[in-house]
Formats: structure tokens, C-alpha cells, sequence
């Protein structure tokens, strides 16, 4: 059924006609058949009932006499006829009285008559004759018919060929039609000069001329639209590629176009230029006039034949000869510096001194990375310029950073991150009172990662919060199930971060343990963010928790923040603690902060408690707490 | 006693009557089923069949005009076969040997008997004149009921080893 899915059109109406022809041919055939065989076998009979009927009456008479040789002498007269094959004669008994068989029936057909014979003038039987007549005819009539048929089948097969051929040759239009066709390409001119009378085909190939003639049209249209279109692409083109490669604001080729000339060498010497305090003059003078000003540094950047490039908002870049030596660089830095610092620039009728600070990285591999590492030595060395120097190893320092960012992010998902509380005991009574909740990343091996190696990576790549919720998390669920309260650090970050102070509230209230809790603030976070870390402490001490200011006398300590801020401990910087048995002035200071917090009756912790003479000189200068090596290590709980 | 014996002296005959229409009926008949004999075959060119009329006492004019009646119907012929009606007495019968076929008239059944005896024994075919006496052994008869019946005797057929054309079988009804 598939192959007759799949066939020609030709093989599909030529199996069709022979199937339908077949079906038809073999009815005919065989209702011919049954109507000459039964119709030849009829005469026979009747000539066989005829025969019987000759001799009948006289038989059953000779039958009913009793008169044998009668019988014989009749029944014999009708053995000498060829067709007669045989007779049998039998009494109402069902003796047989008389039989006859030809020497040869050979004849495949015969017909076999039976009559029963009465007593004369009665319809009392007295006998049954059967007579079987030749088929002879009948044989002979099938073999006509057979014969007939096998030339019937002969000439069936001879027009079936040549149907084939007709089909074929009706149909060859057709694949002539699809042989043009098949690589036809919009626009092109086919000429269907195909000969046929059929008027099918014609009119076919008219709606093929038309279909050509209007895709032709359709196909001019196409061509004209696709030149314009190809004409406007190339503009476009070379319009992005200059936007892409150039500036769009200064005209200068851009980093990208930077990046691509740096390939041109495995190591290229660069200098990378960077207007100091740019941002103040755009939040001062506005954008408009800060763009005035970078167009008229790469205009002065370009008289000074340095083929700059713009790389960044008030960042300018330039490739320097590969030739030139460092202390040839360095005269040519230092020049370039002055010259741009002599130059006024100007502002609609204001004139302006800039200054710039610039890195260069000589003969590099990676000279736009390696430049801007000299670029932030030289701000953080409040230099004009530097030059990078490999042996820094401020990449690998970058590569630490990256490495140590990964590894946070892997312990917080692996659960990696810990929390170890150490002790803080009351000086007067010696016992534990508090804990401070000390993070640590505990490595695959078990071991700990302090949190100075880890904490400033954190905050500058925003996983300080996640570490900050899980160690109230941890800390709150451990001390849920203690009775000493437990301190916890809290960075600018964390008290601004709306969602950590929800955290925060939600954990305090589902352990039970605000009460408890003392969150510890830097002292320069309160100065910094005064506003945001009054409104914290507020909803902390609304439930319960007290606040501490860590590290107090480390810096500028303002005490009119302190009171501000309501705090309740003041924890005294370890640098103050750590030498105090043997640093009179560091004492004075913290006497005078022990005595403020009297004053306004909080109390203070010492730490950094490294050893019993500095334990007792604290507690005798009446320090509520101390912490420290020498009253309790970090622990795990 | 004596007016009984007058009587029957004198209407004796006249009790033997035949019916006119029968009788015409047989004697046209007659002839032509004798016809049908294939022993008479052997008469056929060269000699005359005798078909003899058999009568009793006191039927001899009777029977010759009987025979007379045939010779002028058939004219000597039927068919192909050349035959003669004669009258014959029954007590003449045994003696003849010229005879091929017999129909006896009516008479006494001993007479009839007689005849039949006589013609059984000459192997000649026996027709009798009264349908009654084929019981005697005669081989056949003829009556008219809606039509003309032939009636023959097959046993008297079978043991007489007679052979008529099948065309007589045919037609004849039978009796045992």
C-alpha cells in the first residue's frame, strides 16, 4: 500500500485499469465459464434423457414381463452408441439386472441420468435405470472455451504493454514539465515548449507561463528592494563598525579597537590616562560640560601625537614605542604630566587646571591589565604615575582574591561555613558570662579558614550577607538552647541591608534568644551611617537586645555619637589592651574610657586579655569584661 | 321342465348376443393387434395369416359374417401382413395348424376354456370376445369403458412365450 502511495502517477493508473480490468475480465470469465459448462453439461443431459426415454417404456415393460433377453436386447441397442459410458439396470429390490461399463471412460466430464421405470400404465415403480452419457462434448467445448481464453490473456497482456506505453507517452508532459521545473530559479525565462494535444497539459503549462511571468515581476521587485537594502546594510555596516571601534563622543578609536591593536604583538607598552577628580567636575559644571572637557583632552592628547585612545569615562589610553626604555617612558610620563597640568582647558568662561595620574605597563602580555594594576598603585600611592612591576604580584594577588571568592561561594553551599564562640568572663567573678560569635570556613581537609582571609573578599563581592545570615542563624539556634548571652558583629553593610534586619528579627524571634543577644557595631560604622545605625539599634533594643561598639579608641572616638546611640557596652580596643602592662599612655586612655562608660553607666570589655598580668591590671582598673587567649580560645559549642 | 328346455332349445343362441359396438370395436381391433405379433413376421411376403374366429354351437353364421366383416374391413391386409378371417368351430380348432391368431366369441365357459386350452397348447395368441374370461387363461381382450381398452393377460403372455411389438405393451392394461 505504501509502495502504491509512493508509485508514479503512470504505475498508479496503470495498476488501477489493470486491477479494475482484471476484476472485470475474471467475472466475465468465470460467469462465461459456469454458463458454457452448465449450459453444454444441460444438452448432455438432455440428450442422455432423451436417450433413457427411447427405451424406457419398453424396458420397464420387458422389466415388468420379466423378459430378460428383451431387457438385454434393448439396453444393448444403446451400449453400441460411443457417448453411452454406462447403464445400470435394478429392480424395485435393488437387484441389478443389467450393467454396462465402457472400456475407456476417458472423458473428463459425463453426465449421469437416472429414471425411474413404472408397471405400464401405473405409477407403481418397478425398477431404476441409470444411464451415464459422454462428456465428450462438454470436453471440447471447455477446450474451446480454454483455448479462447488463453488468447483473450495472450492479447489482455499485448494491450496491457501497450497501455503502458500510452500511459507512459500521455504522461510524459508531465516529467518533461517537472525535468524544467526542477532547477527553476525566480527570475529565470523557461520556455515549455512541450508538445501535447492534451488539453490538460496545456493548460497546465499556461498556468505555469502565467505563475513564471508573475514570479518574474515579483522577482524584479525582489532584486530592486534587495539592492537598496544591500546599499543601506553596507552604510549601516561601516557606520557600526565605526561606532563599534571609535568614540562616539570624542571621535578617538575606542578600547575595542585598543584590544584588537594590542594583538597585533605579543607584548605591547601602553600608558593608560586617567583624569583625577573628574567625577566632581561632571557633579559640579553637569555631563554637558564634562564632555566638553574629555573633547578637549583627546584634541590636546592628539596634538600631542600620542594617537590616543578613549577606554573608559575620563580614561584615555596610548601605545607607546616598543622600543623605549623604562627611564625613557618614565622622562616622557613625567613630561607629558607637566604639560597637561599646564594646559588650560575651559568651560564656557571659566579656564581650568586638570590633573592626571597615569600607569604604564612596559613590554606586556597583557598590557591593558597590567596597566590599570599600575594605574591603582600610583592613586593608592598618591602618585602621578606608576609603572608595573610583575614582581609585586598584585595579578597573583587579583588570582587569590578570585580563588578565595570561589571557595566562599562553595562553603556556603556546602555548609562549610562555621561558627566558633569565644569566651567572655566577667572580671569580677572570673565565670563566663558571654560568648563572641567568631566566623570561620571550615576547608574539605577540617581545617579553618580564619575570617580576615576571608571577610574583605566577602564584602566586596557581595557574599557578606549570606555569611552574616547564617551565623545568626547558627549562633541563635546554638545559644536557643543556653543560658549565656552571645555576641554577634555586625558590619555598615549588614545594619543597611533591609533584608538581613527582617533575617535578623525573624531568627530572634523564633529561638527565644533577643534577650540575649549583643550585636557588636565598629565604632566608625556609627559615625559613618549615624542615622541608620540609631534607627538598628532602636528596633534591636525594642526587642530585647543590647548593642555593643566594637573596637572603641581605635580612631577618632566621639563620645556625643555614643551617647546618641544608647549603646550598652563599650568594647575597648585590643591595640589599647594588648600592651597595656607595659604602655603607660595606652592605660591613660583607658582609664578614660572606663570612666565615661561610668559615667553614663554602660559597661566595658577588654579585649585581647593575653595574659593574667594584663587580666588583673584590667580588672583592677574595673573593666566589667574580659576576652581574650588567656580567659578562653574560640570554641566550638 | 319340457317349456325350459323348449325355451332354451330355441333362445339359446340369442343369450349368446354380443354387443354390436364391442364387437365392431374388436373386429377393427383385432387385426391390427395381431398385427403387432412379431411371430407373424414369417407371413409377411410370402404367405397369409389366418386369424381364426372361434365360435361354439350354433354361431356358425355369426361368425362367418363375423369373419367376413374383417376380410371386407382390412381387405386382406393390415399393414404389411396379408391375412384371412375364417370362422372356426371350437371342436375344429385342435385340428387346424394354419391358424396365427384366435378370436374367440362369446360362448360356454367350458368351450371357451376348451379353445383357450387348444390355443395355449398351438402357442397362439388368444384374444376372447368377453373380458371376463381372460381369468381362463386367454391372452387378451378389449372393452370399452371412456375409451378402448386392451387387456392382457401376463401370464398367459409369459408362460405362452408370445412377443407383441412394445407399442402394444404400451397401451394394454395388464392382468394377472
Amino acid at each position: 500500500m505504501k509502495y502504491f502511495q509512493n508509485a508514479k502517477l503512470s504505475t498508479k493508473i496503470f495498476i488501477s485499469l489493470v486491477s479494475g480490468g482484471s476484476i472485470l475480465i475474471l467475472i466475465l470469465l468465470l460467469s462465461t465459464y459456469f454458463i458454457v459448462r452448465n449450459t453444454t453439461l444441460d444438452a448432455e443431459k438432455q440428450k442422455a434423457n432423451l436417450l433413457l426415454e427411447t427405451i424406457d417404456k419398453s424396458v420397464a415393460i420387458s422389466l415388468f414381463l420379466g423378459i430378460t433377453p428383451s431387457i438385454n436386447e434393448k439396453l444393448d441397442t444403446l451400449t453400441r452408441l460411443e457417448e453411452v459410458k454406462s447403464i445400470k439396470l435394478s429392480n424395485e429390490e435393488g437387484t441389478t439386472l443389467y450393467s454396462y461399463q465402457a472400456p475407456n471412460p476417458s472423458d473428463l466430464y459425463t453426465v449421469s441420468v437416472t429414471q425411474t421405470l413404472f408397471k405400464p400404465n401405473t405409477l407403481h415403480p418397478i425398477g431404476i435405470i441409470t444411464l451415464a452419457y459422454s462428456g465428450k462434448t462438454v470436453d471440447e467445448t471447455m477446450y474451446y472455451f480454454y483455448l479462447l481464453l488463453a488468447v483473450i490473456s495472450i492479447i489482455s497482456i499485448v494491450a496491457l504493454g501497450l497501455m503502458i506505453v500510452w500511459i507512459k507517452s500521455l504522461l510524459r508532459p508531465i516529467k518533461q514539465l517537472a525535468m524544467k521545473l526542477h532547477n527553476y530559479t525566480p527570475g529565470e525565462n523557461i520556455s515549455f515548449n512541450i508538445v501535447s494535444s492534451q488539453l490538460e497539459f496545456l493548460d497546465i503549462i499556461n498556468a505555469f507561463e502565467a505563475m513564471q511571468k508573475s514570479v518574474r515581476n515579483y522577482s524584479e521587485t525582489i532584486k530592486a528592494i534587495n539592492r537598496g537594502l544591500e546599499k543601506t546594510i553596507i552604510e549601516k555596516t561601516k557606520e557600526l563598525t565605526k561606532n563599534l571601534y571609535h568614540d562616539t563622543l570624542t571621535a578617538l578609536s575606542n578600547r575595542l579597537k585598543l584590544q584588537e591593536d594590542l594583538t597585533f604583538y605579543p607584548k605591547n607598552t601602553i600608558a593608560i590616562f586617567n583624569i583625577d577628580d573628574f567625577k566632581e567636575v561632571n557633579d559640579f559644571f553637569g555631563i554637558d560640560a564634562g564632555d566638553d572637557l574629555l573633547y578637549q583632552i583627546a584634541y590636546w592628547l592628539c596634538e600631542m601625537k600620542l594617537e590616543p585612545y578613549r577606554i573608559g569615562g575620563d580614561e584615555f589610553a596610548t601605545i607607546l614605542p616598543r622600543d623605549l626604555s623604562a627611564e625613557e617612558i618614565q622622562k616622557d610620563m613625567e613630561l607629558l604630566l607637566t604639560k597637561f597640568g599646564e594646559r588650560n582647558f575651559v568651560i564656557g568662561e571659566e579656564t581650568f587646571h586638570l590633573r592626571a595620574t597615569i600607569g604604564v605597563a612596559i613590554a606586556s602580555d597583557k598590557p591593558l591589565i597590567h596597566a590599570d594594576i599600575a594605574l591603582n598603585k600610583a592613586r593608592d600611592l598618591k602618585k602621578n604615575y606608576a609603572i608595573y612591576d610583575p614582581s609585586e604580584g598584585v595579578e597573583e594577588l587579583y588570582k587569590t582574591n578570585i580563588a578565595m571568592s570561589a571557595q566562599i561561594r562553595q562553603a556556603l553551599i556546602e555548609h562549610r561555613i562555621v561558627c566558633q564562640y569565644q569566651p567572655i568572663v566577667n572580671c569580677r567573678t572570673g565565670k563566663i558570662d558571654k560568648y563572641e560569635t567568631l566566623v570561620r570556613i571550615k576547608r574539605e581537609d577540617g581545617t579553618l579558614i580564619p575570617p580576615n582571609d576571608f571577610l574583605p573578599i566577602a564584602q566586596k563581592t557581595k557574599l557578606y550577607s549570606k555569611i552574616t545570615q547564617e551565623v545568626i542563624y547558627q549562633a541563635c539556634h546554638t545559644f536557643s538552647n543556653r543560658t549565656e548571652h552571645f555576641s554577634i558583629n555586625l558590619s555598615s553593610s549588614d545594619i543597611l541591608d533591609s533584608h538581613i534586619i527582617t533575617t535578623i528579627e525573624r531568627i530572634l524571634n523564633q529561638t527565644g534568644t533577643a534577650k540575649r543577644i549583643v550585636f557588636e557595631i565598629l565604632e566608625s560604622e556609627g559615625i559613618e551611617n549615624f542615622e541608620e545605625v540609631a534607627s538598628f539599634i532602636s528596633r534591636m533594643k525594642d526587642l530585647g537586645a543590647t548593642i555593643a561598639i566594637d573596637d572603641f579608641g581605635s580612631g577618632y572616638s566621639n563620645y556625643e555619637n555614643i551617647l546618641k546611640l544608647n549603646v550598652d557596652f563599650l568594647k575597648i580596643d585590643g591595640s589599647l589592651i594588648r600592651n597595656i602592662d607595659q604602655n603607660p599612655r595606652h592605660r591613660i586612655v583607658v582609664e578614660s574610657i572606663i570612666d565615661f562608660a561610668h559615667r553614663i553607666g554602660i559597661e566595658t570589655i577588654a579585649e585581647f586579655v593575653s595574659s593574667e598580668e594584663i587580666l588583673t591590671i584590667v580588672a583592677d582598673l574595673g573593666i566589667t569584661y574580659s576576652q581574650g587567649f588567656h580567659t578562653g580560645k574560640p570554641q566550638f559549642l | 321342465m319340457f317349456r325350459l328346455l323348449i325355451f332354451a332349445f330355441f333362445f339359446a343362441p340369442f343369450l349368446l348376443a354380443e354387443n354390436s359396438l364391442l364387437l365392431d370395436t374388436q373386429i377393427k381391433m383385432i387385426p391390427k393387434i395381431m398385427a403387432l405379433d412379431n411371430n407373424i413376421n414369417q407371413y409377411n411376403d410370402t404367405s397369409t395369416a389366418m386369424l381364426g374366429i372361434v365360435y361354439d354351437d350354433g354361431r356358425s353364421k355369426f361368425a362367418t359374417s363375423v369373419a367376413e366383416k374383417i376380410n371386407l374391413y382390412y381387405k386382406g391386409k393390415v399393414g404389411s401382413l396379408k391375412f384371412t378371417a375364417i370362422a372356426i368351430h371350437i371342436d375344429e380348432l385342435s385340428a387346424r395348424r394354419d391358424l396365427s391368431f384366435v378370436y374367440l366369441l362369446d360362448a360356454s365357459q367350458s368351450s371357451i376354456l376348451q379353445a383357450i386350452t387348444i390355443s395355449k397348447e398351438k402357442k397362439i395368441p388368444s384374444f376372447v370376445y368377453n373380458i371376463a374370461d381372460l381369468s381362463l387363461g386367454a391372452l387378451g381382450s378389449i372393452s370399452i369403458e371412456r375409451s378402448t381398452i386392451i387387456t392382457l393377460n401376463k401370464n398367459t403372455l409369459k408362460s405362452g412365450n408370445y412377443h407383441f411389438n412394445d407399442a402394444l405393451y404400451q397401451m394394454a392394461r395388464w392382468t394377472e
